[in-house]
């Protein structure tokens, strides 16, 4: 008996490894996304910043993708290398001394150029989509004295299988969709490939159980 | 055919088709084998799905898979000999795998 209840909590255990502390609509799950600008090379001269809503700013390493954060949004500035201040940046945009007023205040600096555009987290796909992962590629536009413009240029999208595709965007306000989406719906899925074998595997836990104490 | 209603169709023809199969070899207790032959395939059709569609795309590893699962299922529910519930389980999934190949490859 003992080894069906371990069974059961083993199962029990899988299942619910979804469960997730964020307000994660139902049906949904997260995944990886991220950001690269296509043409950072382009614009050594500069350092970019990305300031994000509900926390701390950060400098940009253009060679690697960066995240923002799933509940907000994003807007990367830039300043020229030598007007950038990189240990007062550092002081105060400390993890443990960091404070609201002092970011808006930095943000103040006429000299760190926003760009126009808002960057999001690609919208969460169904819990049982086949997509693992986003890479959303920018291109600087333009950027000077005036101006820093910057576009959605294209989005790569990773599934689960391993393949990927590259598709455009066509409007900076419309998220191209991914090729592959799931065959079921969402909740048909979770009713197929969970419930329904966990209910008839505990069903029959249960009359293993019964024939044995019989 | 809307894919909902596809599944479930499959779902029911694989537990009639595994029913009939096993109820040949057993020849009593009718509705508890029907019972035990939902409870088999609702367990082991979802799986065998997932598997074949996520994890192995390999129609005759997953039969062997659910086959070898489905035979040690049939042991505890039915109290069988293992030879005879082998040969019961083996017989049902090919009846049953013949049917879901002819429908992959003619329809």
């Amino acid at each position: 008996m003992k080894k069906y209840l371990i069974l059961a909590i083993i199962l029990s255990l899988i299942l619910i490894q979804n469960v997730n502390a964020d307000i994660l609509p139902y049906g949904r799950r997260y995944i990886e996304s991220c950001y690269q600008i296509s043409n950072a090379d382009n614009f050594q001269e500069y350092i970019f910043i990305l300031d994000e809503q509900i926390s701390r700013p950060k400098k940009l390493d253009l060679n690697d993708c960066f995240a923002v954060n799933k509940n907000g949004e994003a807007t990367i500035f830039a300043i020229k290398k030598d007007l950038f201040d990189e240990n007062e940046f550092n002081e105060k945009f400390d993890k443990y001394t960091y404070n609201y007023e002092d970011k808006i205040n930095y943000f103040k600096k006429p000299e760190l150029k926003n760009s126009d555009l808002n960057l999001r987290i690609y919208p969460l796909p169904k819990s049982n989509d086949p997509l693992r992962k986003t890479v959303i590629i920018l291109n600087i536009k333009e950027l000077n004295e005036n101006s820093f413009t910057i576009r959605k240029e294209k989005i790569l999208f990773t599934y689960e299988d391993g393949t990927s595709e590259e598709k455009n965007f066509i409007s900076q306000d419309i998220w191209p969709e991914p090729s592959k989406k799931a065959l079921l719906p969402w909740w048909f899925a979770e009713f197929w490939f969970a419930i329904l074998p966990f209910l008839a595997l505990i069903i029959m836990i249960g009359i293993f159980i019964y024939k044995r104490k019989r | 055919m809307n894919i909902i209603i596809e599944y479930l169709v499959f779902l029911i023809a694989t537990i009639f088709v595994e029913f009939l199969a096993l109820f040949l070899f057993l020849k009593k207790k009718p509705f508890q084998v029907l019972f035990y032959s939902i409870l088999i395939n609702s367990f082991s059709l979802p799986l065998a799905t997932y598997f074949y569609q996520n994890i192995l795309n390999n129609f005759v590893f997953t039969e062997i898979i659910v086959f070898l699962i489905e035979s040690i299922l049939l042991i505890k529910l039915l109290s069988l000999k293992y030879s005879k519930a082998f040969l019961m389980s083996l017989v049902a999934n090919f009846v049953t795998s013949l049917i879901s190949f002819y429908i992959k490859v003619f329809t």
